[in-house]
C-alpha cells in the first residue's frame, strides 16, 4: 500500500515536472529536422549530440497537430491510421519499432478511436553496430493522419543525418525525452490472460487487493484489431484472483494476433496509472478444442452423450427430492389432489404446462448461463442463488406463499384452487408456474448425478448443453407428468374434501422454513445490517398486502400499493449502503481458506492438500461436511498423515473457484480434491463422501 | 401476479433469442439483410441479388483513403474486373447531411460520371441504418458476399493503411484475393481484417 502510494505520488510528480518543463520544450530543444505540414508539425530529435558505435540512441519524433485535431496510436481505433515512419539507414544502422505514449479514447460520433489530442512524441530507438560510418545519412519517410471530425493525411520526406561520436547526452533535448518517457505506459510486472470469445473477450489481471485499492476506472487498449469493440464501455470487477474486465466484441471481427495492449487505471484520488500489459492470449475456439484439460476430471468429461442425456434425466427425477425442492414437491402433491376434481384434459395440460415452466426456467438459466460463460465471467450453476437481491426477492415469496396458504390473507387468484398463493392460479398458467418454481428452487441442489452431466454439458458446443438440459427439465417434470396422464394413479389420489384446507395450513410451515433458509444465505452474503432491512421489508410488505384486504377504497389501495413499492425500492436502494463483504473478511481471517496461491505454496512444499468447495446454499456439501468432514475420525485420519486442509467457499461469486470447478469438469459445488505430496494434480473424491472414500483416496496415492 | 411471472420468463426468453439472433456481419454467416434508395430512386434490397455475388463498398469521395484508390484508378479497375466477371458493386454513402461526404442523388451520379466508377448502384444511406447494420466503421470499408447471401469477406480493400498512392504498389489487395478464391470454391483467408481510412460521418 505503501509502494502503491508511491508509485502513485512518483508518477503525479513526473506529470506536474513534464507539465512544466512543457513549455521550454521548443525554445531549446533543437530538432535533427523539422517539417510543417498542412495541419501539423512533425520533428525529429536525437537525444545525444551524436551516435556511439556499438551503443544505442534514443530519437523522438515529435508530432503537433493544430488545436483541436487528433493523432492515432499504435491501434487507431475504428479508423484512423497509425502513423507510418519508412527509415532508409546506412550499414550498421538498425531503427526498432517505436514506442508510443499511453492513448485516449477519443469519440467521433458512434466511433471511437484511440489517439492523442495534443503534441505526442514517438520514441525510436537506433542500433548502432561497432563500425558505423563517422557520416551516417539518413533518409524518413513519414505519413501521419490528423483528424478532427474529418481526416487530413500529411506526408513528409525527410533528409538527416548523423556523426558518430561519444554519444553524450543533449541537454537542450531532455525535455523532450523525459516529456516522452513520462507519457509512456509503465511496464507491469502482472500476469494476465486475455480470453477471446465470438462476442465477448474477457481480460484478467492477476493483481493482488491492495493494488486495485481505491480503484475507480479501468480502460484497456489493445494493440490489435479484434480484441474487443472500441465503442463499447468495459465493465470491470475486483476478485480474489484481481482484476477482471468485459469487453465486447464483434463476433466477425478478425481474430487478433496478440493480446498486449495498454490498461489504464484510474483511482479515486484522481491519480491514473497505464500499464504496458501481455497477457497470455486465449482464443475460445482453441480452448474449447483442447480435449483434455489438466488434472482428473476427465471421466466427468469423457462421458458420451447418451450417458450424460440419461444422467441428466435421472438427476432431474432425483431433484425431485431434494430438501431444498421439497416444498415445492408439497405443492405438487397438493395440486394433483386439487386436478382429481377436473378432466383428463385439463388435468393433462397442467402436467405439460408445469413440463413447459420448468423447461422454459431451465432455458433461461441456460442461456444466461451460456451469454455469462462466452464472457468468461467467474460463475458457476447455483448462481441466482449468488445474487443477494435475488435471494432477498425468492425470500419475500417464500413469505408471501407461506402468509397466504397459512390464511392470513388471500390472493383471490388462486385460493379457489386450494393452491399456493402465488404460486396457483387455476390451470396451465398457475400449473406453469409451479414449473418455474420448482426449477428456480431446485438449480442450486446439484445432485450427485446431477454434477457431471452439468460439467459435461458447460463444455459442450450450445445444442448439447440445450439437449442435456432438457432432458434434466423432463426428469424433474416427469412424475407430475405421470400422474398427469395415468388415470391409475389420478384415481389412488384422495377426494377433496375440508381436510384440504388444514393441509394447505400446513404446507405453510415449510415455505416458512425456505425463507428462513434464504434469509440465511442472504445474511452470508450481505451481512447482518443488510439482513435486518430485508426483513424489515418483508414486514412492511406483508403489512402492505394485509391492509389491501381491509376494505376496498381506493385511497387504502393507493396507500397499500405506495407501501409496497416503498418497501421494495427502498430496500433495493439501501442494500448497497448496508452490504458488507463477508468474502473480504474470510480471505483475510481465515488461513485455511482456498487461493490459488494458498495451494500454490503447499504444493510447492511438498505438502499433501485436501481441498474442498462448499457453499451455504448447498445441501449435499453441508450434509458432507456434517457427516464426515467434521467428524473426530476424519481429523485424525487428517492429521495422522499429515494433510493441509484448504476449504473453498463458493456462497459468493469467486473467478478463482469458478475456474477450479471448470477445470474438474464441475458448475457447482461440492468438488473435494486430494493432492498426494508432490502432485501438481488431484485426485477428485466422489461427491457423496464418505471416510471410506478419503481413507481410500489417502492409500492409494501416497 | 403469476401473470407477471410468466410475462418476464417469456421476455427474459425473447431477449435471449434476439440476443443470439442479433445480425451482426459473421464471416461464413449470412450477411445482414438490408433496403436502401439509390441515387436514381430505385429501391434495392440485399435478395434481390440472391444467384449473384455482391460487393459492398462504403465510400465518402472526399477521404483521403479514398482519394488514392480513386484517383489512381484502382477502386475502379477493381469495380470494372469484377463487375466484368458477375459481381453486383454496391457503393453505399453513409455520411450524414452536413458531414464529409454527404452527397444528394445527383452529385452522386456526377461523381460517377465524372470518376470513371463502375459500380451498379450507390446506395444513399444518411440515416446511416446500412452502415449500423453492417458495422461500418471507415471509407473504405469493404464486404463481399456470396451467391447464397453468406458474407465472405469484410475490412479493409487491401494491406496498406496508407493514404499515400505509392502504397498501391506491392499492396495485396484482399478483396480481390477474397473475390478469387469464392469464384474458385476456395476458403477466404484472411476473411475478416481491420478497414482502415476515415471514419464513416454518421449522424449521432
Amino acid at each position: 500500500m505503501v509502494l502503491n502510494v508511491f508509485r502513485r505520488g512518483t508518477l503525479c510528480l513526473i506529470w506536474l515536472v513534464s507539465l512544466c518543463l512543457c513549455a521550454p520544450v521548443g525554445a531549446t530543444a533543437t530538432p535533427l529536422v523539422e517539417t510543417e505540414a498542412s495541419h501539423s508539425k512533425l520533428a525529429v530529435y536525437l537525444e545525444t549530440d551524436n551516435i556511439a558505435p556499438g551503443r544505442s540512441a534514443w530519437l523522438a519524433v515529435h508530432i503537433e497537430p493544430r488545436d483541436g485535431w487528433h493523432t492515432y496510436w499504435l491501434n487507431p481505433g475504428d479508423s484512423g491510421a497509425a502513423p507510418i515512419l519508412d527509415w532508409t539507414l546506412p550499414a550498421g544502422l538498425q531503427a526498432a519499432a517505436p514506442l508510443y505514449g499511453t492513448p485516449h479514447a477519443i469519440p467521433t460520433g458512434p466511433l471511437v478511436n484511440y489517439g492523442y489530442d495534443g503534441p505526442s512524441s514517438l520514441l525510436v530507438r537506433l542500433d548502432a553496430t561497432g563500425d558505423v560510418a563517422s557520416a551516417m545519412p539518413v533518409h524518413l519517410y513519414a505519413e501521419w493522419l490528423v483528424c478532427a471530425t474529418e481526416c487530413v493525411p500529411q506526408f513528409a520526406e525527410l533528409d538527416l543525418s548523423f556523426t558518430a561520436g561519444a554519444g553524450a547526452m543533449d541537454p537542450a533535448n531532455a525535455g523532450i525525452f523525459s516529456k516522452a518517457r513520462s507519457a509512456l505506459p509503465e511496464p507491469s510486472y502482472w500476469d494476465a490472460r486475455l480470453e477471446v470469445g465470438a462476442g465477448q473477450s474477457g481480460l484478467t489481471v492477476f493483481m493482488a487487493t491492495d493494488e486495485a485499492d481505491g480503484l475507480e476506472s479501468v480502460q484497456f487498449f489493445p494493440a490489435a484489431e479484434g480484441v474487443l469493440t472500441y465503442a463499447a464501455p468495459q465493465a470491470w470487477i475486483l476478485t480474489g484472483e484481481g482484476l477482471g474486465v468485459r469487453l465486447e466484441r464483434a463476433p466477425g471481427a478478425p481474430q487478433p494476433g496478440s493480446a498486449a495492449g495498454v490498461l489504464v487505471l484510474g483511482f479515486r484520488d484522481g491519480t491514473h496509472g497505464s500499464y504496458d500489459l501481455s497477457p497470455e492470449l486465449v482464443l475460445s475456439a482453441a480452448s474449447t478444442s483442447t480435449a483434455d484439460p489438466a488434472g482428473v476430471g476427465t471421466d466427468s468429461f469423457g462421458l458420451p452423450l447418451w450417458q450424460a442425456a440419461l444422467f441428466a434425466l435421472l438427476g432431474g427425477l432425483i431433484l425431485n427430492l431434494m430438501p431444498c425442492v421439497f416444498p415445492i414437491l408439497s405443492l405438487k402433491a397438493f395440486a394433483f389432489i386439487s386436478a382429481n376434481q377436473r378432466s383428463v384434459a385439463s388435468r393433462r395440460a397442467d402436467g405439460w404446462a408445469y413440463t413447459g415452466g420448468i423447461w422454459v426456467s431451465f432455458m433461461v438459466i441456460v442461456g444466461i448461463l451460456m451469454l455469462l460463460r462466452a464472457g468468461g465471467a467467474a460463475i458457476g450453476w447455483g448462481f441466482q442463488l449468488q445474487e443477494p437481491l435475488f435471494v432477498a426477492f425468492l425470500a419475500l415469496l417464500m413469505v408471501f406463499v407461506a402468509l397466504s396458504l397459512g390464511g392470513m390473507f388471500h390472493i383471490r387468484l388462486g385460493i379457489e384452487n386450494a393452491g399456493a398463493g402465488l404460486a396457483a392460479e387455476e390451470g396451465s398458467k398457475g400449473a406453469f408456474f409451479k414449473g418455474v418454481l420448482a426449477a428456480l428452487v431446485a438449480t442450486p441442489c446439484t445432485a450427485p448425478l446431477m454434477a457431471p452431466a452439468i460439467g459435461f454439458a458447460l463444455t459442450q458446443p450450445a445444442v448439447v448443453v440445450f439437449t442435456i438440459f432438457s432432458l434434466l427439465a423432463l426428469g424433474l417434470a416427469l412424475p407430475f407428468l405421470a400422474l398427469s396422464y395415468s388415470e391409475t394413479l389420478a384415481r389412488m389420489m384422495p377426494r377433496p374434501g375440508a381436510w384440504m384446507e388444514k393441509v394447505k395450513e400446513a404446507l405453510a410451515f415449510p415455505m416458512l422454513l425456505t425463507a428462513a433458509w434464504l434469509v440465511y444465505i442472504f445474511d452470508q452474503q450481505a451481512g447482518s445490517a443488510a439482513t435486518f432491512l430485508l426483513i424489515a421489508m418483508i414486514i412492511t410488505a406483508a403489512f402492505a398486502v394485509w391492509l389491501w384486504q381491509q376494505g376496498t377504497g381506493p385511497v387504502l389501495r393507493l396507500i397499500c400499493v405506495a407501501l409496497l413499492l416503498a418497501a421494495v425500492f427502498g430496500f433495493v436502494r439501501m442494500l448497497p449502503l448496508a452490504r458488507t463483504s463477508p468474502a473480504a473478511q474470510v480471505e483475510a481471517g481465515d488461513d485455511n481458506a482456498y487461493s490459488p496461491a494458498a495451494l500454490d505454496r503447499l504444493l510447492a512444499a511438498g505438502e499433501p492438500v485436501f481441498v474442498y468447495f462448499t457453499a451455504d446454499w448447498c445441501i449435499t456439501c453441508k450434509v458432507n461436511e456434517k457427516l464426515v468432514l467434521d467428524r473426530d475420525e476424519t481429523a485424525a485420519l487428517f492429521s495422522r498423515n499429515r494433510v493441509r486442509i484448504l476449504k473453498g467457499d463458493w456462497t459468493n461469486k469467486n473467478a478463482a473457484i469458478a475456474n477450479v470447478l471448470a477445470e474438474y469438469g464441475r458448475a457447482g459445488v461440492p468438488l473435494y480434491l486430494y493432492y498426494a505430496p508432490g502432485q501438481r494434480k488431484a485426485v477428485v473424491l466422489p461427491e457423496v463422501l464418505t471416510l471410506g472414500a478419503i481413507e481410500d483416496a489417502l492409500a492409494t496415492n501416497p | 401476479m403469476s401473470n407477471i411471472w410468466i410475462r418476464t420468463c417469456f421476455a427474459a426468453a425473447l431477449a435471449l433469442t434476439s440476443v443470439a439472433g442479433n445480425a451482426a456481419p459473421v464471416p461464413g454467416q449470412p450477411a445482414p439483410a438490408f433496403t436502401g434508395t439509390t441515387s436514381k430512386g430505385e429501391s434495392i434490397s440485399l435478395s434481390d441479388f440472391k444467384g449473384k455475388r455482391v460487393v459492398i463498398e462504403w465510400t465518402n469521395h472526399e477521404c483521403p483513403y479514398v482519394r488514392k484508390h480513386y484517383e489512381s484508378g484502382n477502386m475502379q479497375r477493381l469495380q470494372r474486373a469484377l463487375t466484368e466477371e458477375g459481381a453486383v458493386w454496391i457503393s453505399v454513402i453513409s455520411s450524414a447531411p452536413g458531414t464529409q461526404g454527404f452527397v444528394s442523388p445527383a452529385e452522386a451520379d456526377n461523381l460517377t460520371a465524372s470518376r470513371g466508377v463502375y459500380a451498379d448502384h450507390v446506395v444513399l444511406d444518411p440515416e446511416g441504418a446500412i452502415g449500423r447494420a453492417y458495422e461500418a466503421r471507415t471509407t473504405p470499408h469493404m464486404f463481399l458476399i456470396d451467391t447464397d447471401g453468406t458474407l465472405r469477406y469484410m475490412g479493409a480493400i487491401d494491406d496498406k493503411p496508407s493514404a499515400n498512392k505509392a502504397s498501391l504498389d506491392g499492396a495485396t489487395n484482399y478483396v480481390a484475393n477474397a473475390w478469387a478464391a469464392v469464384r474458385d470454391g476456395q476458403t477466404v483467408e484472411p476473411a475478416s481484417t481491420r478497414p482502415y481510412g476515415c471514419s464513416v460521418k454518421y449522424g449521432d
